[in-house]
């Protein structure tokens, strides 16, 4: 009886180590076969039977910087991203603070807000352009942040108006009482409370526009591109450069897995707040 | 320090009024507790003073000055909250001087009125601590620490105990009335517990459904409550409430409807009354050998008294004696009342009858 219960366990315990090593795999095999492409010749990426064994280069990178001029890209993306993250939370934190806790009616403004977010890019793609053009600003930094800001904006007020929502409402009173103005207690209460949950939206909306491609190609034509919209490029009238695009594809994707991975502690913190008292 | 006037206050929500209107005035140091029910509207008048609330309608004066219009900031009153609210990312030290830091006084004069504070209530040694690191007594501590330290006109207290164990309950009380006997500054306290209430207050005012039943002194309302409904939330147990029918021969007679007599020894107020509700606290009613019939139902000894649940004509009844008695249930027994302490109610308004 206990020898059989114990090979249930061991059964039980190897059918579940396999499950996850099949699920790791599932994830895992798409980013390392797009790293490997990155440092492979383009023959052997697509060579049938794949070959796992191959003579490493980096003809992909060296093409991306000497002959693509990848680097401007790179650049560009990180212009933008940083600019947008910083206005995204610089807006949405004190609006969310004002959704969770000042305004009596702020559930029905919210949904207001998050209607933005239903809208499909592709919809506003032509009013965005016809504006962007008008405006004289195709082509620059600031109609790409401007727009990024706007998409992101109600997604990163709703997250963040939850991580407020956790701060008992009488902390507020508190510092009303103690003296503070209502900015003071958003900046001296409320922000240190909830920095975790402001890191963490700040790592989606990293993300977000770190990746986005739609409005970058509506937007730009040569002088601020960023990163996605260089992957169009490798796929040429001869056929695609597999080494560039992975090479392009495993630095696009580096500082997204770096950023998250500093952010790792607040992501946590930041999506678990509330849950353990 | 300064008195405290609330001179025909309301407060609505849309259509719903909490408070129809109320008026009391708060003297100069006195330590008055605010209690009744849930949702009697004591913490909504605790916030309006507080300036966290707005009125609706009346005025509320510190000294002769209407503070209607006054912010929260400027009110110059301390408010300790039921849930403490330190601010979890400073120290307790922080907590304490956060109030100063914001009027910008200097660091050393901060310092000096945080450890003065601290050293009133013993936190000296928790001062480098966050409020995580603290017990639920140490916090209530602090939480009145940040109180002091602001050396405010008024301070207000929002049910501060709820959340503390029953023992360290009674000790924080106890603390709380010295460290108003020391500082002497103006206090409003709510609470719905009613022993708080009689332990630490100089005036109660009994709240329900926004309105004060009555105000006085915690005997005054012990003694002489002016309705049923104090009657019943001052004391623990509670009066015991008996229906009661008058009928005259040579002087009144009580019976209830059950035909059983209840002693009364001054009979004034009755005349013309055909029903009355009478009251008699549990503490007032001994064994004897005459006086109300009833049966045992229940016997419980704590030691010190014993709870007899006894039912008089069928109702129930609850007596405390300080004696140990030996009685079971099922058995007939008198209750005596002692003498001057019963309570006669008009069972219609709900007043109380007896002068």
């Amino acid at each position: 009886m206990a020898i059989s219960s114990r090979t249930n366990r061991t059964t039980r315990k190897l059918l579940w180590t396999l499950f996850w090593c099949v699920l790791a795999f599932v994830y895992l095999f798409p980013y390392t076969w797009m790293v490997l492409t990155g440092f492979r010749h383009g023959v052997d990426t697509i060579s049938m039977p794949p070959r796992f064994i191959f003579e490493p280069t980096l003809a992909g990178f060296r093409h991306l910087f000497e002959v693509t001029g990848f680097q401007k890209y790179i650049i560009n993306s990180a212009v933008v991203t940083i600019l947008s993250v910083v206005l995204v939370i610089g807006v949405s934190a004190p609006a969310a603070y004002a959704l969770a806790q000042i305004s009596k009616r702020g559930g029905a403004l919210l949904v207001a807000i998050l209607v933005a977010r239903i809208i499909p890019g592709i919809a506003i793609g032509v009013p965005v352009y016809l504006l962007a053009t008008r405006l004289h600003q195709l082509d620059t930094y600031q109609a790409l942040v401007i727009i990024n800001v706007a998409v992101n904006i109600p997604f990163a007020i709703w997250l963040m108006r939850s991580f407020f929502m956790e701060v008992h409402p009488t902390l507020r009173e508190a510092a009303i009482s103690d003296g503070c103005s209502e900015w003071q207690v958003f900046t001296k209460i409320m922000l240190p409370l909830v920095l975790g949950g402001m890191l963490a939206t700040s790592v989606f909306v990293f993300i977000a526009v770190w990746n986005e491609f739609l409005f970058a190609l509506i937007l730009t034509t040569s002088v601020s591109p960023t990163a996605p919209l260089a992957m169009l490029g490798f796929r040429t009238q001869y056929g695609v450069q597999w080494d560039a695009v992975g090479a392009a594809a495993f630095l696009v994707s580096t500082p997204v897995i770096v950023f998250a991975f500093i952010m790792q502690r607040y992501l946590v913190q930041g999506l678990t707040m509330g849950s353990v008292k | 320090m300064t008195d405290v006037t609330i001179r025909n206050v309301t407060k609505r929500y849309g259509a719903l009024t909490v408070i129809p209107q109320l008026s009391f005035k708060i003297e100069d140091g006195e330590f008055v507790v605010l209690v009744g029910p849930s949702g009697c509207g004591k913490s909504t008048l605790l916030r309006m003073l507080a300036g966290l609330e707005e009125i609706s309608g009346g005025d509320l004066l510190m000294g002769t000055e209407v503070i209607n219009e006054r912010p929260a900031k400027e009110r110059d009153m301390a408010i300790v909250f039921q849930n403490y609210a330190l601010y979890p990312h400073m120290t307790v030290a922080e907590n304490m001087g956060f109030a100063l830091k914001l009027r910008k006084r200097p660091r050393a004069e901060i310092d000096e009125r945080v450890d003065k504070a601290a050293a009133i209530l013993g936190l000296g040694k928790l001062l480098d601590r966050y409020p995580r690191a603290l017990s639920g007594g140490q916090r209530q501590r602090v939480a009145m620490g940040r109180a002091i330290v602001r050396d405010p006109q008024v301070f207000l207290f929002d049910e501060p105990l709820s959340n503390l164990d029953a023992k360290l309950r009674v000790q924080m009380r106890a603390e709380i009335k010295a460290l108003h006997q020391r500082l002497k500054i103006t206090t409003v306290y709510v609470t719905h517990d009613q022993i708080e209430a009689m332990t630490m207050a100089d005036k109660i005012v009994v709240m329900n459904e926004g309105r004060v039943e009555q105000m006085g002194t915690p005997l005054e309302l012990y003694d002489r409550p002016a309705n049923i409904f104090v009657a019943g939330f001052i004391g623990s147990p509670s009066m015991n409430f008996l229906p009661a029918t008058v009928t005259t021969a040579s002087s009144p007679v009580l019976k209830t409807p059950e035909g059983v007599e209840l002693p009364i020894d001054a009979p004034q107020g009755l005349a013309g009354r055909a029903e009355v509700t009478y009251g008699i606290r549990p503490e007032h009613l001994q064994l004897g050998e005459s006086g109300i019939p009833a049966e045992v139902v229940v016997v419980e000894p704590t030691g010190s008294e014993t709870q007899l649940y006894v039912t008089v004509g069928g109702r129930e009844v609850v007596a405390v004696l300080r004696d140990r008695v030996d009685v079971r249930p099922g058995q007939q027994i008198w209750l005596t009342p002692k003498a001057g302490c019963a309570h006669l109610f008009d069972p219609a308004t709900g007043a109380r009858i007896t002068g």
